[in-house]
């Protein structure tokens, strides 16, 4: 047996189409199927598409209020506890790590987004809220924090909505350690190829680690989304160095896919390449934090 | 100093001389050039095969009829690519038999036991720096642009040797000089030293910065320079690399105008020699949304070889879109983490 095929992790990720669903029953059952088609080895770790258990509560998309935040507050803490027991249900039966999405959850005054990783026995290992707004959430609370997960001996990051899009979180993680970026995603249509690259993609190559994208598409109550799939890495060590797994560039085909993560392969790369080594650390301590949002003088 | 460096300064000092070199420039024709557009800024990036200059006369036409391309087809700024300068080093005595020795390693080698790139730039670069020097100001000051001058490998007083560039006004004046602040590897083995700070600019074009190759493989180079203003980042390149991979190529420039909203202008040394392979294209970037078709490339070399692309930047649309940004700032995120983050990374600590 080829011992680099044995090693590392087995993380399978999904392309899914939005739908609202009857209950947490319901839905378990249906993430379950949708991994029917991959190597059922325990001990995985499952990525769901973002604000995918948002279905648990299609009445709440039925009202009428003026903004995302008052749908949310309007549910209260039902949709966060359901989140948690279909997370913990989820992992039990496939053994396995999961991420079982992402939800919005009340905040002080608008509403967070949030993701959690869940362990096989059903516990919670860490949570993580998005950082940072597109210029259109308005009400959204973004967290000021970031977690690094471990699954299964090795670290993990979740980036949720824009995260992607802002190299310092990605920086952040992998500096604490990081070797999986995971992104699941609900990005509003056109989701371009540019845009996708522009994105998890990019953090990857920068910080020389894994990268799992799972996507929603599909009508999410009144927005278009158009999610993708995609395992990526340093060009270095993936075929074709195109920087992707299992497939050049991003999937656009409903379903799962699964690949096995091997850190080992991580370090071969930085040792080639060792791009965190050449940073320049007394030139950024000049200039940040403020060089992050400062937009000339 | 022994007497042979000595000898060796001084005959490549007499090779430095501003009056040939500026007679080889041809630098009085006139050239038709079309009249620029109010808001746009019409750029050049420059793609150029690498080979030694046995001498500065050769250089200095290479440089001119490449400069006057840019001029005639409009551009107001020419961008050169990296090393420019170093290939002046062929003007050593007796390179041609260097270049022989196939490679770069063997030719250090055959000059002494310990010898690095940056001992031979030691002896080199008061020449070369003069002759780049001349020609990049002369050619900006002839053809009224704004020209960035690639980059060149120069010694200091203090013993150090960093790889730089320069950026000269339309009347030739030299208006800032740039260290790269990220060495490749190898570069930190051949002696090089990084640079400690990035500068922007103002022109009459707008806010310029240049940072030089490896500097676009770090988002942090690119929020220094928007924070400082920076709305075109010029970048001279040679990518080590035999082969050009489009995906690697999507690393460097194209995601950093992506993160912090510029236009970038790419200038690509290729080709090579002495066991050295550069690949790439000269190209003029921007974010997504300012791009017609979605790719934030706006011109492309088509060629393997020499050339030279221009593209129109509309600076007003720029403005617009960082006036708005698609992504809100997090300073309170920003202020947990940095610069602390870098903390185990400080001089060159252990990667994680």
């Amino acid at each position: 047996m080829n011992s680099t095929i044995s090693e590392g992790l087995l993380v399978v990720a999904f392309r899914l189409t939005f739908r609202p669903v009857e209950d947490e029953d319901h839905l378990v059952e249906r993430m379950v199927l949708s991994a029917q088609n991959t190597p059922r080895t325990e001990g995985s770790f499952y990525v769901y598409p973002g604000l995918l258990p948002m279905g648990l509560l299609p009445d709440l998309f039925r009202m009428e209020p003026e903004g995302m935040a008052e749908r949310v507050q309007a549910a209260g803490s039902d949709l966060k506890n359901a989140y948690d027991r279909l997370g913990r249900a989820l992992a039990m039966r496939l053994r396995s790590w999961v991420l079982p999405g992402s939800v919005l959850v009340p905040g002080e005054t608008g509403y967070r987004h949030i993701a959690a990783i869940f362990s096989p026995e059903g516990e919670k290992c860490g949570e993580q809220g998005q950082t940072h707004a597109f210029r259109e959430e308005i009400e959204l609370e973004v967290s000021s924090l970031v977690t690094v997960i471990p699954v299964g001996g090795i670290q993990v990051g979740i980036l949720l909505g824009a995260d992607p899009w802002v190299p310092e979180v990605s920086r952040v993680m992998a500096l604490r350690g990081a070797e999986i970026l995971v992104a699941p995603l609900a990005p509003r249509a056109p989701y371009t190829a540019e845009r996708a690259v522009a994105g998890l993609w990019q953090e990857v190559q920068q910080n020389q680690v894994f990268g799992c994208e799972a996507g929603l598409t599909g009508l999410l109550f009144d927005t278009m989304v158009e999610g993708k799939l995609g395992f990526m890495g340093p060009c270095e060590i993936t075929p074709g160095e195109s920087g992707f797994f299992e497939g050049v560039g991003y999937q656009t085909i409903e379903g799962p896919k699964a690949t096995r993560l091997d850190p080992a392969m991580l370090r071969k790369a930085r040792e080639a390449n060792p791009l965190l080594r050449q940073m320049n650390p007394g030139l950024y301590r000049r200039y940040f934090p403020q060089a992050s949002w400062r937009d000339g003088p | 100093m022994s007497a042979a460096s000595v000898i060796l300064r001084t005959s490549l000092w007499m090779k430095s001389r501003r009056g040939p070199l500026v007679r080889a420039m041809g630098a009085g024709r006139k050239i038709s050039r079309p009249d620029p557009r109010v808001g746009v800024v019409r750029v050049a990036a420059v793609q150029m095969p690498f080979s030694f200059y046995r001498t500065g006369e050769a250089f200095a036409r290479d440089v001119s009829r490449l400069a006057r391309r840019a001029a005639e087809g409009g551009a107001e700024l020419v961008v050169f690519p990296e090393d420019l300068g170093t290939m002046l080093l062929g003007l050593l005595p007796r390179f041609e038999r260097i270049e022989a020795l196939g490679s770069f390693d063997e030719a250090l080698a055959a000059l002494g036991d310990g010898v690095r790139v940056a001992d031979v730039v030691e002896l080199a670069s008061p020449a070369t720096l003069r002759i780049y020097r001349t020609v990049l100001s002369e050619v900006a000051r002839s053809l009224g642009l704004l020209v960035q001058g690639g980059s060149i490998m120069v010694s200091t007083r203090d013993g150090r040797t960093f790889n730089q560039a320069d950026l000269f006004g339309p009347k030739g004046r030299l208006l800032t000089t740039q260290r790269k602040c990220h060495l490749l590897p190898v570069e930190a083995e051949w002696g090089l030293a990084p640079g400690d700070d990035l500068d922007v600019v103002s022109t009459p074009l707008g806010m310029v910065a240049e940072p030089i190759c490896m500097d676009a493989t770090y988002f942090e180079t690119f929020r220094i320079l928007r924070s400082k203003g920076a709305e075109i980042v010029c970048l001279p390149k040679a990518d080590p690399e035999p082969v050009e991979n489009p995906w690697k190529s999507l690393r460097g420039l194209w995601p950093r105008v992506q993160e912090s909203p510029m236009y970038g202008v790419a200038a690509a040394m290729v080709g090579g020699a002495m066991g050295l392979s550069f690949s790439g294209h000269a190209e003029v970037l921007a974010p997504l949304e300012l791009t017609a078709d979605g790719t934030g490339i706006l011109a492309r070399s088509e060629e393997e070889g020499e050339d030279v692309v221009l593209a129109d930047l509309d600076m007003d649309a720029l403005r617009a879109i960082r006036q708005d940004p698609a992504i809100r700032p997090n300073p309170a995120f920003v202020q947990a983490y940095f610069p602390g983050i870098y903390q185990g990374f400080w001089r060159g600590g252990a990667q994680r």
